[in-house]
């Protein structure tokens, strides 16, 4: 009670602001407070989120670090230095009131454009995800939800930091999680998402457009899982191709490939004569964007496997989302989501039979925005994450309101 | 209880959200005597006035900077290249007569706000009051014009290149312009009362002629600068030098 009270606090006293800002004559710069010379360009800028939450805890979002979308107060933070429109320097940094670290480094990056022309230019530095299509929809003022989809959130049984001895542990992973009410959060921690766009990672990547094909490649330090997995000597490859035929269609194809593992001493869990460079997370994905007047409609899916010492079948989900916004006016949306994650079978050695190894699971998310200026946004969603019937807890639901203030 | 507060925290925002934009403008408008012209007004009972007299000037701005483009979104990470490479802002000012009697005919042709280069072209457009402004998309991608300002609240949706919409302006006061999909887009609509306004030269200077003798308030807009009003006498046959600094 006392968080929702914080929370819708905040809210009314971030909404006026925001409306008053909009009286004053002088507008606000692309990136906030600006100072230009002949060459240079700095700014700052970023976004301010306040949430509030009625009904279920939403634990079920929260990323590893407990940072969540639905947390009363999150900011981002935006430094950004140009040289003409060859360079360009970012550092972003997320406050997060309830996160195990409040401020984080979520991002720094340098950008090198045209080497030697709009072909080819470089970024390199704690990078974002350039897996699928959601990265950009990661900001709250163009999520029109304030959920992220389960393929880019959901944490699996599946632990990044100790690996099961066996399948059987596993599963049994999965059973504690079937009892633990919703509040789930302290199975889930250190649990693996399947790609992870909370936590950039440390790399270098060549991105560029040729006619109507964007490409991008990039080699990092974690896996798209498991940005920390750096302490395995392994490096991820990923690349991202994208087309756009015509105004108002996308669609791409990605792929990640990278040994997964990290914690401090997982070698007593491994096979033998394996290392934890030898456990690779394996992902392909299609995503796909389509719009006409007022509606935009995105979709993504996914398919990972993660290399494990299980005896029959393979360790792998696929995931699966489509979200829709619609205006109804120039200041009111609706929007929604529909989300699912299909978990692969794997022997229980307690009952020799298959079970999948984490359940199944739906999400569904509904919402309405109301535009308070161009940028700032209140949101009011619905979402209601539903478990496969071997779980005690058949659905978690809550309300949930958002207003996402950039500046 | 909770959906009480709630509802009363929608209630708040959209109280304020109509308290907003282009306040400050309309007030200079207001304060000049002026009054809103209602939706039904015929326009083309308008008669043109005898043009006899000339305001000159030039306008002096001593900062640049900053534009009508909504606020960064984060770093959005993704392969941005060509959305940092839009074109210039111009920024040059708007010089008009706050309010001159008489009603006036529409432009025989109309007004055009290009999406050009992932920009709005021009910046600046003033308008006289009933006018109907273009959309062209003139881009191979989509662009989603709107508008919040109290002035006139629309959203043309997404269009390719080639098509185009409009929209017609019966309420005097500034209209703010950005594209839904591009945030650095920007663009302002002024809606004015007479057709007695232009566009300042790249060197700052301006003319205004055939302005009907009387007196006047004449104001300078420039976007970062606000507005600045003077008062003159025009005569008949004569020059009236005005110049204005921000």
């Amino acid at each position: 009670m006392k968080k929702t009270l914080t929370g819708l606090l905040l809210i009314l006293t971030l909404a006026p602001c925001e409306s008053l800002w909009a009286q004053e004559e002088s507008l606000p710069d692309e990136f906030g407070e600006m100072t230009e010379t002949s060459d240079n360009t700095t700014g700052i800028g970023g976004i301010v989120d306040a949430a509030t939450t009625f009904g279920n805890k939403p634990h079920l979002n929260a990323n590893t670090l407990n940072d969540n979308n639905f947390n009363n107060i999150r900011a981002l933070l935006n430094f950004r230095f140009q040289h003409k429109e060859k360079l360009r320097a970012d550092v972003e940094v997320l406050f997060d009131d309830a996160s195990k670290e409040k401020v984080r480094l979520q991002g720094a990056f340098i950008t090198i454009f045209d080497v030697p022309n709009e072909k080819i230019n470089f970024m390199v530095g704690k990078i974002p995800n350039l897996f699928g299509n959601f990265g950009k929809r990661e900001f709250s003022d163009v999520n029109p939800l304030i959920g992220q989809p389960l393929m880019r959130q959901y944490r699996t049984s599946l632990d990044w930091n100790n690996l099961w001895n066996n399948q059987e542990q596993l599963i049994l992973k999965e059973k504690r999680k079937a009892h633990k009410g919703n509040l789930p959060v302290d199975v889930l921690a250190g649990a693996t998402p399947t790609v992870y766009d909370a936590r950039w990672d440390f790399g270098i990547e060549l991105f560029g457009n040729i006619s109507f094909v964007d490409y991008q490649i990039a080699v990092t330090e974690g896996s798209i899982s498991n940005p920390d997995a750096n302490q395995n000597k392994g490096k991820q490859f990923l690349g991202r191709l994208g087309f756009a035929p015509v105004a108002g269609l996308k669609f791409g194809f990605s792929g990640a490939s990278n040994p997964y593992l990290s914690g401090a001493d997982p070698q007593r869990l491994l096979e033998e004569g394996k290392g934890k460079g030898e456990y690779r997370q394996m992902a392909y994905g299609a995503d796909l964007e389509a719009s006409y007047r007022y509606l935009i409609v995105f979709s993504e899916f996914v398919k990972s496997t993660w290399d494990a010492s299980v005896d029959e079948g393979e360790l792998s989900n696929w995931s699966w989302y489509v979200d829709a916004k619609y205006k109804l006016h120039p200041k009111l949306y609706v929007a929604a989501r529909y989300d699912m994650m299909n978990f692969s079978k794997i022997k229980d050695p307690a009952t020799a039979s298959n079970e999948s190894w984490d359940f199944d699971v739906k999400r569904y998310e509904v919402g309405l925005g109301f535009r308070i200026t161009a940028d700032a946004t209140l949101k009011l969603v619905e979402q209601w994450t539903v478990f496969d019937e071997k779980s005690n807890i058949k659905s978690v639901r809550f309300t949930a309101a958002q207003l996402s203030v950039p500046f | 209880m909770k959906i009480v507060i709630l509802v009363f925290g929608f209630a708040t925002a959209l109280i304020f959200t109509l308290l907003g934009e282009d306040v400050k403008f309309f007030q200079i408008m207001s304060d000049a005597g002026l009054v809103k012209y209602s939706e039904s007004e015929s326009i083309e009972n308008r008669a043109a006035l005898p043009a006899e007299g000339k305001i000159t000037g030039k306008v002096f701005v001593s900062k640049s900077g900053g534009t009508a483009a909504r606020s960064a979104k984060g770093l959005y990470g993704k392969s941005s290249s060509r959305l940092t490479k839009s074109a210039g802002i111009d920024q040059r000012a708007i010089v008009f007569i706050v309010k001159a009697p008489g009603k006036y005919p529409l432009p025989q042709s109309r007004p055009v706000m290009r999406q050009k280069n992932i920009a709005i072209v021009p910046h600046v457009l003033p308008v006289l009051l009933g006018t109907t402004v273009d959309f062209p998309n003139e881009d191979e991608i989509y662009h989603n014009i709107f508008s919040l300002s109290d002035t006139k609240t629309f959203d043309l949706g997404r269009y390719s290149k080639g098509k185009s919409k409009s929209v017609t302006f019966n309420t005097l006061g500034t209209v703010k312009v950005f594209c839904d999909i591009h945030s650095q887009m920007g663009g302002v609509i002024l809606v004015l009362q007479n057709p007695y306004f232009t566009t300042v030269g790249i060197d700052g200077s301006y003319s205004i002629s055939g302005v009907p003798p009387g007196n006047y308030e004449v104001a300078a807009w420039q976007e970062n600068g606000g507005s600045k009003i003077q008062k003159i006498t025009v005569r008949s046959g004569e020059q009236v030098d005005l110049d204005f600094s921000f």
